[in-house]
């Protein structure tokens, strides 16, 4: 371990390098930017803000302690997500499975280095790709790992093309980039748009009963907006209320990042099984996507297999740009944006199955 | 030990989330099917009040 103020040097260039990354590469700056500024704020030598009272303790132990700044966010999300693309090709969710794959690859990788089952629950569910799920997960099962997964978990996704791009063109060929996909818009009933909130939310309860809080939020936002009576929550809710979360919660991670408990072998490793889990997902949804195309006879392009996952829409943006470079006239966008709606249920999904499940067996 | 509950929990977890996302696409496609019927029976009827006398379908009106 590092010395008291050296650590608290190197913590404090870390959140410079975070600001930095949020304000000149744009990487996720609503979120990078107040973490990396509570990164700085709680390791200045003696200003105490971890402490009973301080007011990064408080704020933690306001929205992060008791789950209620995920669960904001997922009402902002849902509230500003249109499920449409998916109602038009609903089998793209299947892409889903493979795409998440990652967080089981990073999980079982974990146990076998040493990490506890539910400190290995939290590392893998990085691999959901999905900020708010893991910091949920991370609070209730790790929480003295929350700061270097959720940094992990942000970073990540704000460098998704960056990984997506050569996995894509590394995993497919340029046959399988050039496929063309059939695209009609329609225009689906309110009823359907009211009811499907619902119904998801009743069919995951059942099925992973602890998830019932993340998917119940994300639905809810998304019932508000598609209700049509209820503008002013729904915008409220994709506003004022994601962005005023978004801040405490940026703040509030942090403030978790104190020199001795985030400069340690195990941030390493946290990034390392990080990496693991969102090229294992990546890769195995294209996999999954290429089998599909030939199964199909070249109905489905490959590319949109790494967009079912949580990333929205960077990844659907991502795999749009790539079938474009091959040919400038082939359109993915919107199927790659069903499948990365339908990943961003999955992401839930997962994240609801391993609160339920992991606590059972572990 | 560990590695059975890693084991056991991926099996759980790609089960549980296979299964859920099945519900959720059949769930959807029966959606569609029920609705878009009646909406397009609902659009037929207010149609049908709405028209002009003397606009019919494949009637030219420069006749």
């Amino acid at each position: 371990m590092l010395p008291y103020f050296v650590g608290n040097v190197v913590m404090i260039g870390i959140g410079c390098v975070l600001i930095y990354l949020a304000i000149k590469k744009k990487y996720e700056p609503l979120l990078l930017l107040p973490i990396g500024f509570g990164a700085i704020l709680v390791n200045i030598p003696f200003s105490n803000l971890t402490e009973s009272g301080s007011i990064l303790r408080v704020i933690y132990d306001l929205g992060i302690a008791n789950e209620l700044f995920p669960i904001l966010i997922f009402i902002g999300i849902g509230a500003m997500i249109d499920f449409s693309p998916l109602f038009e090709r609903p089998w793209v969710m299947l892409f889903s499975v493979p795409a998440h794959l990652g967080i089981f690859v990073s999980l079982i990788l974990a146990l076998f280095i040493g990490f506890d089952p539910f400190e290995a629950s939290s590392i893998g569910i990085i691999g959901a790709m999905d900020g708010p799920t893991a910091i949920m997960i991370t609070s209730r099962f790790a929480p003295d790992l929350l700061g270097s997964i959720t940094v992990c978990a942000y970073s990540y996704i704000a460098i998704i093309p960056i990984v997506q791009i050569p996995l894509s063109k590394l995993l497919t060929t340029r046959k399988e980039r050039l496929v063309r996909m059939e695209y009609k818009a329609r225009a689906y009933p309110k009823s359907v748009r009211i009811l499907f909130p619902l119904v998801v939310t009743l069919i995951t309860g059942i099925i992973a009963p602890a998830g019932v809080p993340l998917m119940g939020s994300l639905m809810l936002g998304n019932f508000l907006k598609e209700s049509g009576v209820a503008d002013r929550l729904s915008k409220s809710a994709e506003n004022e209320i994601s962005n005023v979360s978004t801040l405490l919660l940026g703040i509030a991670i942090g403030g978790t990042m104190v020199a001795d408990q985030f400069l340690t072998i195990e941030t390493l490793l946290i990034f390392a099984l990080g990496i693991v889990a969102f090229v294992s997902g990546l890769a195995f949804g294209i996999i999954f996507a290429k089998i599909a195309c030939h199964l199909t006879k070249r109905k489905i392009n490959p590319l949109i297999g790494a967009t079912a996952v949580s990333a929205f829409p960077m990844a659907a943006r991502t795999a749009h740009m790539i079938g474009r470079q091959e040919d400038p006239d082939n359109w993915l966008l919107m199927h790659a944006m069903a499948a990365n709606t339908g990943g961003q249920i999955a992401s839930v999904v997962a994240g609801g199955i391993i609160l339920t499940f992991a606590p059972l067996l572990a | 030990m560990a590695l059975e509950f890693g084991l056991v929990l991926t099996g759980l977890g790609i089960l549980a989330m296979f299964s859920a996302l099945m519900f959720i696409i059949i769930t959807c496609e029966v959606l569609k099917r029920i609705f878009r019927e009646k909406e397009v029976e609902t659009i037929r009827a207010e149609g049908s009040v709405e028209d002009p006398p003397l606009e019919r379908k494949g009637e030219s009106t420069r006749a």
